[in-house]
């Protein structure tokens, strides 16, 4: 970008009304909040429309738009495979099978399962280490953002920083769950009243996706699934072991089922049948996304001269360009209202996710015990002041990697894959005893860890399969794989302790494994209500996963 | 578990604070605004928009959103028929 935009009074004025809307929404959602279930799960109250927009917005923060268009302009076409596959169908495993186990347990958080489920240091490893995780990504939000907001307006990176977290501590502090829920269900339409106009303005002036498609000089970056041949790749992410095995069953639905920051949306649901539906409504749009992230980083690719190339501007700029380039005051101060909305709302569902397990996680169950709830309501304020302190030290550190989102997906093949190894056995083998909860959990992030280390003298990651001393590796490939290592290990070991130590009497287990109901659910009488099917959440995830197949499809055959 | 019986409470946020309200007064505002610039914008805005009238389609667009849920907000009223 050459200079910052250039903003009119116009564009102030529709910044400025959607803050003024955001600390609206923590005033008046702070009157509702009597109690730490109003101030975790929002009292347990929403309609699944509401729990659904925001749980597609907790994951729509602009490090995703950001790092979702520069992937569009890095990988081509095949950046669809971080929605259709590495999204989708865990969002709908998360809908139809797992969310009965988090939602009729009456769980605060997925590491309370795992308390139920295995034993007090499984939960204490795993609270701790989301815990932490959070406070990271919310300071690499913070950081994101302040980049963003110098490129964009040109203030230094600590007044930007400073601002937004004041911002999120206003409304997440005041109203809790049901304060971060308002404010993501906000930033979804206005973040795609911003990015509507650039999607149209830049399909229009590379003449429709026809023109855009003879334009894309590279071949390879229109390309989907093809060149995922093992051994003889030529898709800029590798081959069909790593996508389909590694990012669409490893990596997804150990994001997307276990991690607290987007369940806790579906927590927040009225009921059992709500709840499993959160996921499946956010499927719909989710479906969607790369129209607006993944095709304006093509785009920008044929109109933003030496992307990406040294001395030009990077991959993350794609947004910011296409918006310095296209969009007339008006349009102009909506897109970078949605952009700020979207990284707060990100780091809300970071801070949100933190509070909760701080509070019922590790301050309630080992540190002070047996205290009233007004006590835990203060103690759930206090940790959220001080994981946005934490988070705000944090965002100073992290800025080793030139493409966001392969730090995020770093952090994610460490900690979120061997999990859903974990919570698979656990889930529907109930023989899986606590301590094998334990070692499987600690031994596959070391496994993640490991892997990412020596992954740069594998040549399998390497294009043309050996290690040059001017290649570069294939990061994300080598993230796929990483995770694939991660979950083989996670399980491996959890199988192995499971069969020398001693599993839970199964009158415990009831509600929590697959096969063994829990005679006294508080959801039983939900059993006995006829859905329509337009409500049924085997219905709705059969109806997304047929459209996003078809889509695949299509795609294939299109380009 | 004293905290689960909340959501019977009338007090609890949905029955309070209809967010579909606060969405629709958003964006009507927005789409009031972009509509009456988008009429009045000038050859070098929408030249910059390669050529489409941006601020007029998309204020139409958010004043038709924020029209449909504040109907919905009207006939379906919290608490009760929401989905």
């Amino acid at each position: 970008m050459t200079g910052t935009l250039s903003l009119g009074a116009v564009d102030w004025f529709l910044l400025a009304v959607y803050f003024g809307a955001i600390v609206a929404i923590g005033l008046t959602t702070k009157r509702a909040v009597h109690t730490t279930g109003d101030f975790f799960l929002a009292g347990r109250s929403m309609p699944a429309w509401i729990t659904g927009l925001a749980f597609i917005s907790a994951n729509l923060g602009a490090l995703e738009i950001i790092g979702g268009a520069a992937n569009g302009a890095q990988y081509g076409a095949a950046a669809v495979h971080f929605y259709w596959l590495g999204a989708i169908p865990a969002m709908v495993f998360l809908g139809v099978v797992m969310m009965p186990f988090y939602y009729s347990t009456r769980v605060h958080s997925v590491s309370e399962y795992l308390r139920r489920r295995f034993n007090n240091q499984t939960h204490l490893l795993n609270s701790v280490v989301f815990a932490v995780a959070q406070m990271l990504l919310a300071g690499v939000n913070l950081f994101a953002l302040a980049l963003i907001v110098k490129l964009l307006i040109g203030w230094p990176l600590w007044l930007s920083i400073l601002l937004s977290a004041v911002f999120v501590l206003a409304y997440i502090t005041l109203g809790g769950l049901a304060g971060a829920i308002y404010g993501e269900v906000l930033q979804f339409f206005v973040i795609l009243a911003g990015l509507i106009p650039i999607v149209v303005i830049g399909l229009h002036s590379v003449g429709g996706f026809s023109g855009l498609k003879e334009a894309v000089q590279d071949p390879g970056l229109l390309h989907t699934w093809q060149g995922t041949t093992p051994g003889h790749w030529t898709n800029p992410l590798g081959d069909w072991i790593g996508l389909a095995m590694g990012e669409g069953f490893v990596l997804a639905f150990g994001y997307w089922t276990t991690n607290f920051a987007e369940v806790q949306r579906s927590l927040a649901a009225k009921d059992l049948n709500a709840a499993r539906r959160t996921p499946l409504i956010a499927a719909f749009p989710k479906m969607a996304l790369p129209l607006f992230t993944v095709v304006p980083g093509m785009i920008a690719l044929i109109i933003v001269p030496r992307l990406g190339k040294p001395g030009g501007p990077t991959y993350n700029d794609v947004i910011p360009e296409m918006m310095q380039r296209f969009l007339p005051s008006g349009v102009l101060g909506i897109a970078l209202t949605g952009l700020l909305a979207a990284f707060m709302a990100g780091m809300a569902a970071n801070i949100s996710g933190f509070n909760t397990v701080f509070t019922y996680d590790i301050w309630k169950p080992y540190v002070v015990k047996g205290r009233e709830d007004g006590y835990y309501l203060k103690a759930g304020r206090y940790a959220t002041v001080a994981g946005i302190a934490v988070s705000v030290a944090a965002a100073f550190v992290a800025s080793e990697y030139d493409n966001i989102q392969n730090y995020i997906q770093l952090l994610f093949s460490f900690f979120n894959s061997p999990l859903f190894a974990t919570f698979l056995l656990a889930m529907f083998w109930k023989r899986v005893t606590p301590w094998a909860g334990f070692w499987g959990m600690l031994s596959g992030t070391a496994a993640a860890a490991a892997a990412h280390l020596s992954a740069y003298h594998i040549g399998w990651f390497y294009p043309g399969g050996q290690v040059g001393p001017h290649d570069t590796i294939n990061a994300q490939m080598a993230n796929f794989y990483g995770a694939l290592f991660a979950f083989a290990v996670d399980a491996v070991v959890t199988v192995a302790v499971t069969l020398v130590t001693r599993p839970k009497p199964v009158a415990e287990l009831a509600g929590l494994v697959w096969g063994l109901p829990d005679p006294d659910s508080p959801d039983a009488h939900e059993a006995l209500v006829r859905q329509p099917w337009w409500k049924s959440p085997v219905v709705l995830g059969s109806v997304i996963l047929t459209l996003t197949a078809a889509l695949s499809v299509w795609l294939v055959i299109a380009v | 578990m004293s905290d689960m019986k909340r959501g019977e409470d009338p007090m609890t946020p949905g029955k309070t604070f209809d967010v579909r309200w606060l969405i629709a007064g958003l964006l009507g505002l927005y789409g009031a605004v972009l509509t009456v610039l988008g009429v009045t914008d000038g050859a070098a805005e929408v030249a910059k928009a390669d050529g489409i009238r941006i601020n007029l389609w998309i204020g139409l667009g958010l004043l038709a959103v924020a029209a449909a849920f504040a109907v919905w907000a009207r006939l379906a009223p919290a608490g009760r028929g929401d989905r």
